[in-house]
């Protein structure tokens, strides 16, 4: 049961608590069963939130026992005409440019590979999976060496084939870089994505693919037609997933560019990271969270409304 | 029946509520009228302390840290000491960060650079005096030298006492390939100003020869630059003027420090790919000969250059780092390379003990054996000789050192400032005008303050 159906269903269980001795027994049993998943939401996410969403209505500087002063919404207008900020906000378009364009796409075919009756799907899975399970900062750390305009094997490969002149720094140019990481990360969550569309793909009923097979609907068309609309579903969680990924995307970041140089390459969840505990300002981080956060709601419901809503 | 269950779940809440609550009474700062400060006189039983650290156990210098502790836990087996160690600085700022958050997760120990983060601490008094420890223990405090007060004096903050115990020390310097400067008919006591260097760059350039390749990903190598050829242009006090906001970061005397950067930059002698190689990078390429010069700090000394042909060779030198203006040729960036403090966690027995570590740590035995094994300048008198060719020339330099200052945006009370600064100078890397290195800061001193 989702966090915010809690309140109207503890609401209405008082209600019938008090009002009949003959549903107390039951209210009870169901009470215990979501009591564990209430209270760790309640203690690992909404309170963390309403910590986080106080923080930044305050300045402190991160240091036990120092004052935390209040100054309103100081902090979010701070944030909201820093030029770091919407820097951040541009990378973070270019991950969801990224994942829409290229991520999407490539996953949905990986999926439709494995998810056919050719011979070896077995090895593709694994070997579109591996990436996932080298973890990110094994990822960031080749990738790194990979992209070196001195030693990277990108570098030599260049060289090799007589342009050498293409070869600049591309962890250290900005927009070069964050692309850059955006492109790595990709590589890295294919295997991953291609999982949510497998699902999806297996999930259509053989009787469709017959008759889509006898109306003559075949190959591409086939894809079109009828794998596409069918996986809609699978289309909605990978939107809301790789909205909210790439407003907090962190891990790779850090580890292929530090964000750096000059925060060119930072993303909002590096900024917020670097600002709280870099420069020790814990209320301007903690109001680069609520604006995330609250952009990620909107967002997804946005994307899930008007793209995916079934049209009546 | 029914009102006994009642009475039992209201008082198990009670219990409940009780036992999380109490979290908000827990011990503050210790209280100082009944403290001993007798630390080794004492019984220590069960204590557990935790040290925060940037020991690398890859470096030739971890190991012998944690001799130190396994000693001290010899010697005193009430006292257990666990230790975080995180050797890259960036990582180890943002541990520190998150650890000095919250009383309840700080370590015992920190390992620090002073400056105005350190002087964070002390306003929230969270970083123990160490004077009365030294009026017990007098012959304690004999046992350092000059180079690491700048790390325990923060009386330009206004707070009076002696915070923290520094341990190793370190200086700026300037090291050489004999070789390739011979190769090159280049003298290298020919080179004492920085226009004699940048004239030694343009032959080696000449010549095919890379003078440095400094690894500005890690941004602190052209904050240390700045530092030091600060310091050789105006003095050791542009640290306090800079900090006090006298002299201004978009001003000319700071456009002509980064006119010399970016000058340097752009001829190429600085390096091929500054952004894209970090400081060990640099090192290793400068360690096998890919580049004539580096300028580091002396723990480049006493780092493990075993089965390296230039220092079996006796290759590689150190110089003082060359003057800009003549009259400060003996002003240098360096001091304390390291400062222990001890953190008031709040508990008598684990104040003491970290007292009584720190006391351990820099006792004449310990320091030596340290030293014997890495031969780098240090805070605390040493009584041994130890140390290979390079060590000693770099201590004869230091010896004739008159003034030191360390990161010159530790001596500001803004504790943003060393990454605003470091990003900045960063930013010539990429490209950028001197007027925009010092726009950026004075932008970013707006955006923060």
């Amino acid at each position: 049961m989702g966090c915010s159906a809690c309140p109207l269903f503890l609401l209405g269980g008082i209600f019938v608590f008090f009002k009949s001795a003959k549903y107390r027994k039951s209210f009870l049993k169901s009470l215990l069963f979501v009591l564990p998943g209430v209270l760790i939401t309640l203690i690992f996410v909404i309170y963390p939130v309403l910590n986080t969403a106080w923080l930044s209505l305050n300045s402190w500087n991160g240091i036990g026992g120092a004052p935390v002063t209040w100054v309103g919404l100081q902090n979010y207008v701070k944030t909201l005409t820093s030029a770091k900020f919407w820097n951040s906000m541009l990378n973070a378009f270019y991950f969801m440019i990224g994942g829409f364009v290229v991520l999407m796409p490539i996953a949905f075919g990986m999926a439709l590979l494995v998810t056919s009756k050719m011979k070896g799907t077995k090895f593709f899975k694994a070997a579109y999976l591996m990436p996932v399970m080298l973890g990110t900062t094994a990822v960031g750390l080749m990738w790194t060496f990979l992209l070196n305009s001195n030693f990277g094997v990108l570098a030599q490969f260049l060289k090799a084939i007589g342009h050498g002149e293409w070869i600049i720094n591309w962890l250290a140019t900005p927009t070069v870089n964050i692309w850059c990481v955006v492109l790595v990360n990709e590589w890295m969550y294919a295997g991953y994505n291609m999982l949510i569309f497998a699902a999806g793909i297996v999930a259509i009923p053989d009787d469709v693919h017959d008759a889509a097979l006898l109306d003559g609907c075949t190959g591409i068309k086939k894809i079109i037609y009828i794998t596409v609309p069918l996986c809609k579903n699978m289309f909605m969680v990978f939107s809301t997933l790789c909205i909210t990924g790439c407003l907090k995307a962190f891990d790779i970041v850090w580890a292929m560019t530090n964000g750096g140089p000059m925060d060119s390459s930072a993303t909002p969840a590096v900024l917020l990271y670097t600002q709280g505990f870099q420069y020790k300002l814990m209320g301007r981080s903690g109001s680069i969270s609520i604006i995330l956060l609250v952009l990620g709601l909107v967002l997804s419901i946005l994307l899930n409304q008007i793209i995916f809503k079934e049209k009546d | 029946m029914r009102m006994k269950k009642k009475l039992i779940a209201v008082l198990m809440s009670m219990a409940m509520l009780a036992s999380t609550g109490s979290v908000c009474f827990a011990a503050d700062k210790s209280d100082d009228s009944a403290t001993d400060y007798d630390v080794e006189n004492r019984e220590y039983k069960d204590v557990t302390i935790t040290l925060h650290t940037r020991w690398d156990e890859a470096d030739t210098s971890g190991p012998l840290y944690q001799a130190i502790v396994d000693g001290f836990m010899e010697k005193y087996p009430g006292i257990k000491v666990e230790t975080i160690q995180i050797p890259t600085e960036s990582e180890w700022l943002n541990s520190e960060s998150v650890l000095m958050a919250d009383k309840s997760s700080m370590p015992n120990i920190i390992v620090e650079y002073g400056g105005s983060r350190v002087a964070g601490y002390v306003q929230q008094d969270l970083i123990v005096n160490m004077d009365p420890y030294y009026e017990q223990y007098p012959e304690w405090k004999e046992r350092f030298n000059a180079l690491g007060e700048g790390m325990t004096d923060y009386t330009a903050y206004g707070y009076e006492g002696t915070y923290g115990v520094p341990f190793t020390a370190y200086e700026v310097m300037l090291f050489y390939n004999e070789d390739i400067l011979k190769a090159n008919d280049i003298d290298p006591a020919s080179i004492k100003s920085w226009d004699d260097l940048m004239s030694a760059c343009e032959k080696l350039k000449a010549n095919g020869v890379q003078p440095f390749e400094m690894g500005e990903k890690d941004d602190y190598r052209f904050g240390h630059l700045h530092s030091v050829l600060n310091y050789k242009t105006y003095g050791c006090d542009m640290a306090e003027k800079l900090g006090s906001r006298e002299v201004a970061y978009d001003g000319d005397e700071q456009k002509e420090i980064y006119t010399m950067i970016k000058d340097a930059t752009d001829k190429g002698y600085l390096g091929t790919n500054l952004l894209g190689n970090d400081d060990g990078q640099e090192r290793s390429i400068f360690n096998t000969g890919g580049s004539a010069f580096l300028f580091m700090g002396t723990w480049f000394c006493a780092e493990d250059h075993t089965g390296l042909e230039l220092f079996d060779n006796q290759k590689i030198h150190a110089m003082r780092f060359p003057y800009v203006n003549a009259d400060y040729e003996f002003d240098d960036m360096g001091g304390g390379n390291e400062a222990y403090y001890v953190v008031d966690t709040g508990d008598a027995d684990e104040v003491a003990a970290s007292v009584l570590f720190m006391k351990y740590m820099t006792s004449e035995d310990v320091v030596n054996t340290f030293y014997e094994g890495y031969p780098a300048p240090m805070s605390v008198n040493v009584t041994t000789e130890a140390g290979d060719y390079l060590t000693k020339e770099a201590n004869d330099v230091i010896a004739g050192t008159k003034e030191v200052r360390g990161d010159i945006e530790n001596y500001d009370s803004a504790t943003h400032m060393i990454n605003t600064v470091r990003q900045a100078l960063q930013g010539i890397a990429m490209g950028n005008s001197v007027d925009e290195v010092g726009k950026t800061i004075t932008d970013l001193i707006s955006e923060y303050e």
